[in-house]
């Protein structure tokens, strides 16, 4: 009899991203309880359905290998809690977008933008009869729950050595915001509510750090945090929807250019995997 | 494998230029509505038929706030447009009261001459110059045959009454604290036959949350009716510490029990439910809409679209590309829970909707879907919504401080919006309002109603617009089939007959079913007259189930005409 063997990549325990996995099921765990949350286990379930299917068969057809696709499932969680959708058929190519972005925008074999916030952006930019970034509202504006997503999101900002990435973005936004609210009519405490909305900490903590997409070395990790900061909060400035997320990707692209013509490489980011061969009959 | 991941790759870019520039909306368009294959004519003669009136909206707060809140007013000042449909003169002919809302400003009462032409009469009635107010609601308390009205202000509700001379005087003022309100309905909540009084408020505060809003006015106050309209307050049942924004209070037997349910729909949160129990008290339901992603509800407008099964509940809400995509909701029991289908009938978009009105426009026996939209018309180039981004993520605390919100003054606010016509068709409902041009200044519509003009079964259309001229839609429809209409008249059931259910059953076996609710919708009083187009089809019966729980039958009615029936005068059942 045939046997077929499957090598999949699937990670440690210690991987970071098992503790941002835990982090979001017990989060969407509580906030599907919540009635005014609005959505429910099934669209959840779509969503990270399509975003794991793409993620597994993309990296398949680019790398030649089988992984487990964590990264479609806690992509799906950055974009469920932000993004309205009037179908849910939005999903698929919501999703497409996400995990395509990984698989095809690309330098230097890496990714240059995390997907989820690349979702989230063109798809607010492009689908705009079918998508909007409505769902963040619902779910956010109690200060108990930004402290919670703060602690959390900074015990793995140290796990993932990025914390520099977030304290330079805070720094620079309080700096800043100061001095564009002497353009504004909006007062500079507007700005520092905006900095605490759990919007913005789950953006900085969990998008702001993704390993793959941002600096290894701190001084790279101040310059790309500061930088961002300035953006987004010019955005801000300028009512551009979505200011944080569109900075970022922004932020992603120049750090990736960088990277290409830097003398001075960052290391490759390494996570704890482990291969399991899977037998089959 | 490398082929196929560039060609893969390719397509990704494609796809991404694709979702970018290119409209998907343009592909789930239905075709282009050819508006002579429905007939449909709704005609703005506001000028014809001697109609004149621009609401008016100006708020004065105490001195030492007004200030701070300028820049604000516009978004205070746009919960007030209503309109009241009532044979105030009980000559036969429908009459309507639009109230204008700024201090010294003139409220209309226009008299139907029975030629087609309204005559203004405000003045005869002492219903001209009234205290602020907001919406107007015209019931019969103390079942002598005459309405009283209640007249909902930017503070409290004051309740009026015609003395000798016809004139409507203010024979009780509803005590503090109360807040502006546009959320009340009238109804025998305790089958007594007295109609009782359920008020909810919106007030001039703004939320500390989007969707989860808890600094609202308060819940839902029943008021009860002791007879010779004399009210006392009654909240053991809805003393609810949710403190909501409510825009409207609907009454429906959402699960055909023969309850009277409460649905209070919800801005900044979501909808309240009550159900009706046995003893008549009320039990608060709300988890049966937990995952409805619109909270931002305007308008409660029940309807039986099935016939005898369960009926539909239309909530309008918000629908603007970019900012919030949910749309109204067309709620449904199905036995467990509601189902939302307004996507799948083709209600769900309608811009910012606030009114909404069922009613067969073409008498073909499909209930039509009239809606008015727009919230506040200013600039174009000035849009509110882009100026949200700046304080919209906030914190409760910092949100519910109107100071920090950005001033409103001259910019749009999903204004500029034209109203819907949904017409019912066996594929669904389709939207033919740009058709046949209808709102075509797009203004910004509240209260909606139906009106027959000549009591020929042709349903004409008034709009309240906020800050605007009223709109007077005449429908000069020719008539695709039949219809009857019913006048109801209590006994030992409430006078005015509210809260008691019709249904006919056609010569072909279908059965048509309305519940008499005339304060459902939003900011709005429906006609009396309750009017069925029946298509083609004959009616072989008429059921009454008056809210005494007395059922009584009528045979063979006489089509194309209104009946009055009273209570007492059928055979039993």
């Amino acid at each position: 009899m045939k046997h077929y063997r499957i090598d999949l990549t699937i990670p440690k325990l210690g991987d970071p991203r098992i503790l941002f996995l835990i982090f979001t099921m017990v989060f969407l765990f509580l906030g599907l309880r919540l009635p005014s949350f609005g959505g429910n286990f099934f669209d959840y379930c779509m969503l990270a359905g399509c975003c794991m299917i793409f993620d597994f068969i993309l990296r398949k057809m680019i790398t030649g290998e089988w992984v487990f696709p964590l990264s479609g499932l806690t992509t799906a969680f950055g974009i469920f809690i932000v993004c309205d959708v009037i179908d849910n058929i939005y999903y698929l190519p919501i999703a497409f977008l996400a995990m395509g972005s990984k698989a095809f925008l690309q330098i230097q074999g890496r990714h240059i933008f995390n997907p989820g916030a690349f979702a989230i952006v063109i798809s607010n930019l492009g689908l705009v009869h079918a998508v909007s970034p409505e769902a963040i509202l619902r779910w956010t504006g109690d200060l108990k729950l930004s402290l919670f997503i703060f602690l959390c999101g900074l015990f793995l900002a140290i796990k993932v050595r990025r914390w520099a990435v977030v304290l330079a973005f805070y720094g620079v936004s309080i700096l800043v915001s100061p001095t564009l609210s002497l353009f504004s009519p909006i007062p500079p405490l507007s700005y520092v509510h905006n900095l605490m909305w759990e919007g913005i900490v789950i953006m900085a903590f969990f998008m702001l750090t993704d390993p793959k997409t941002s600096p290894s070395h701190m001084k790279n990790q101040l310059l790309y945090g500061g930088f961002i900061a300035i953006l987004a909060q010019y955005l801000r400035f300028l009512e551009f929807r979505l200011p944080e997320h569109t900075a970022l990707l922004v932020g992603c692209l120049v750090y990736a250019i960088f990277r290409k013509y830097s003398l001075e490489k960052d290391s490759a980011e390494v996570w704890k995997i482990k291969e399991v061969h899977i037998e089959l009959f | 494998m490398n082929f196929f991941r560039k060609l893969l790759s390719i397509f990704f870019y494609i796809f991404l230029m694709l979702v970018l520039f290119f409209n998907f909306e343009d592909l789930f368009q239905k075709p282009e509505v050819d508006a002579k294959a429905f007939k449909l004519s709704l005609k703005e003669v506001s000028q014809e038929v001697n109609v004149d009136f621009v609401h008016e909206n100006r708020l004065q707060f105490r001195k030492e706030i007004d200030n701070l809140l300028q820049g604000l007013k516009p978004f205070y000042e746009a919960f007030s447009a209503s309109v009241s449909v009532v044979d105030i003169n009980q000559d036969g002919w429908s009459d309507f009261f639009v109230p204008s809302t700024k201090r010294g400003s003139r409220s209309h009462l226009y008299i139907n001459t029975g030629h087609g032409r309204f005559v203004e009469k405000a003045r005869d009635y002492a219903l001209d110059l009234l205290p602020e107010p907001v919406r107007a609601g015209f019931f019969d308390c103390d079942n002598d045959g005459e309405p009283e009205m209640l007249l909902t202000t930017n503070h409290c509700p004051i309740l009026y009454k015609k003395d000798s001379l016809g004139q409507y005087k203010k024979i009780y003022k509803f005590p503090e604290p109360c807040q502006m309100s546009t959320a009340f309905n009238i109804f025998d909540y305790n089958r007594d036959g007295y109609l009782d009084l359920s008020v909810a408020a919106f007030s001039h505060i703004v939320p500390n949350n989007w969707h989860n809003s808890n600094n609202g006015p308060g819940g839902v106050v029943f008021y009860k009716n002791e007879g010779q309209c004399r009210f006392s307050r009654d909240t053991k049942d809805l003393n609810e510490r949710n403190r909501r924004f409510t825009h409207a209070i609907g009454v429906v037997d959402s699960r055909n029990k023969e309850r009277q349910d409460l649905w209070a729909a919800t801005d900044f949160n979501l909808d309240r439910i009550f159900f009706q129990k046995d003893d008549d008290s009320y039990e608060q339901a709300d988890e049966i809409l937990y995952n409805s992603k619109a909270h931002n509800g305007m308008s409660v407008e029940p309807y039986y679209l099935s016939g005898d099964s369960y009926p539909s509940v239309f909530i309008s809400q918000v629908y603007q590309p970019r900012y919030a995509v949910t749309g109204n909701q067309l709620w449904t029991f199905d036995g467990h829970k509601f189902v939302d289908s307004a996507k799948e009938q083709g209600v769900n978009k309608c811009g910012w909707a606030w009114g909404a009105l069922f009613e067969d426009l073409n008498n073909d026996g499909r209930p039509d879907l009239i809606v008015s939209n727009g919230f506040i018309s200013g600039d174009p180039q000035n849009q509110y919504w882009s100026m949200m981004n700046r304080f919209a993520p906030s914190s409760r605390r910092y949100l519910s401080n109107s100071i920090n919100w950005r001033p409103v003054n001259n910019t749009t606010w999903s204004g500029h919006e034209r109203d819907c016509v949904f017409m019912n068709t066996p594929k669904g409902f389709v939207n033919v309002s740009e058709a046949i041009d209808f709102d075509k200044d797009k203004l910004d519509g509240r209260g909606l109603v139906s009106i027959d003009l000549l009591n020929n079964g042709k349903l004409s259309v008034i709009v309240a617009n906020q800050k605007q001229k009223l709109n007077f839609y005449k429908n000069e429809t020719p008539s695709e089939g039949h219809w009857i209409g019913f006048r109801l008249i209590g006994k030992t059931s409430n006078r005015d007959g509210i809260g008691t259910k019709i249904k006919l059953k056609l010569e072909n076996g279908n059965t048509l079913v309305r519940a008499h609710y005339p304060f459902n919708g939003y900011s709005a009083q429906k006609s009396s007259k309750i009017h069925f187009g029946l298509g083609p089809y004959k009616v072989a019966e008429v059921i009454v189930h008056w809210t005494n729980g007395l059922q009584e039958k009528y045979l063979n009615p006489k089509l194309d005409a209104y009946h009055s029936l009273e209570e007492g005068q059928g055979v039993a059942l």
